[in-house]
């Protein structure tokens, strides 16, 4: 008897999804990350069906990674058909099934983290379609226009982020860890998404970007343009690192890298944690007339 | 010798690389014009260092001593790297 089902419309990176379940559809309808993102009832939605059961399948590992030190997670394929497991010793497990087109199914599960993490990857399967995808970023927004911080954790994404909003009073944090790029009127447009990382940061807002800047710490503040080859060494690791072992994935990341390349500036910032970190970066981006 | 078939020539934003990636990391390897070409050329098929340089000297205006010394360091470089075997 399925007479506790519950459906939901959410919209996230220009994806429009219909979610249905119970527990886990009410924890994340219920959420202060989700909720900013619910819309009226759309067509053409994505159907995500949450609290399925989903079947213990063999399937060719793409690849297998941490989350989080809590699960190991495993990200393969098998015919048209992506698999994605989370686990850990204790045996507690989520499984999701995704055609990457139109549907995906999750099974229950008793770690919200979990199926955060696994809606991520569901987003991200169906964004692929759509030249839609998360990056890895700090992003704010300053003059109406977006800068993203890339680096890998620890290298003080956020840090600038904040440098810039105690610097420039305007400044507002976008999202802090997992923002979605995806095209819109023709251009790549940042949109705001449930996945902020630490930081409690949900816009269901998007807009332009000014500039890509990759954050290296050092012991002075230094901005400069990189080289396209490493421009690219530079945002490919900011996309999810398992589809960029898949080859169809792959060429889907590859072609958004190029698009956002041909219309964005990407620059290193080496920098101290310090507002004029800020400042150097700013100088150079907003150059007063 | 040949091209390991995992890995795929890319176009990407102008720039013609190969991806290599393993657990921890991607490295992304630029391919020059010469190295592109002989890429495309001999990409599945299994090839001898004096094939390589053939296909040098009969498409470009190069002198065989020239083409021997690029054909050696592709060669060379992409073995390093475990791409060719």
């Amino acid at each position: 008897m399925n007479c506790m089902s519950l459906e939901s419309f959410i919209s996230i990176g220009g994806i429009p999804a219909r979610l249905t379940g119970d527990n886990s559809l009410r924890r994340i309808m219920t959420s202060a990350a989700f909720y900013p993102f619910i819309t009226p009832p759309a067509s053409g939605a994505v159907d995500i069906r949450l609290d399925e059961s989903v079947a213990e399948t063999e399937f060719d590992i793409i690849h297998i990674f941490d989350f989080q030190k809590t699960a190991t997670c495993t990200f393969g394929k098998k015919g048209t058909d992506y698999h994605f497991v989370m686990q850990n010793d204790d045996g507690i497990m989520l499984r999701m099934v995704s055609d990457g087109h139109t549907y995906a199914r999750i099974s229950r599960c008793p770690d919200g983290t979990w199926l955060f993490f696994a809606l991520w990857m569901a987003f991200n399967l169906f964004g692929c379609q759509r030249e839609s995808l998360s990056i890895h970023a700090s992003c704010i927004v300053h003059r109406h226009k977006a800068i993203l911080f890339l680096g890998e954790s620890g290298t003080g994404k956020s840090t600038q982020s904040r440098m810039w909003m105690e610097a420039f009073p305007g400044t507002e944090l976008l999202n802090d860890d997992g923002p979605f790029l995806a095209p819109c009127n023709g251009k790549i447009h940042v949109f705001g998404t449930p996945w902020s990382g630490k930081t409690p940061c949900y816009h269901n807002i998007h807009g332009p970007i000014k500039a890509i800047i990759r954050v290296r710490q050092a012991p002075f503040n230094r901005i400069t343009p990189l080289p396209t080859l490493q421009q690219i060494g530079a945002i490919l690791p900011s996309f999810p690192p398992a589809f960029s072992r898949d080859s169809f994935l792959l060429q889907k990341v590859l072609s958004l890298v190029s698009a956002l390349l041909s219309e964005t500036p990407v620059y290193q910032l080496e920098c101290l944690p310090n507002t004029d970190a800020a400042r150097t970066a700013h100088d150079l981006l907003f150059p007063e007339p | 010798m040949k091209i390991d078939p995992s890995y795929t020539l890319h176009t990407v934003a102008g720039e013609h690389i190969i991806l290599i990636q393993d657990a921890k990391e991607n490295k992304v390897l630029s391919l020059n014009p010469t190295a592109q070409f002989l890429w495309e050329n001999l990409n599945g098929k299994d090839f001898t260092l004096e094939e390589a340089v053939s296909l040098l000297t009969s498409h470009f205006d190069v002198e065989r001593e020239k083409a021997a010394t690029d054909a050696e360091k592709w060669v060379h470089e992409l073995h390093e790297l475990g791409i060719i075997h």
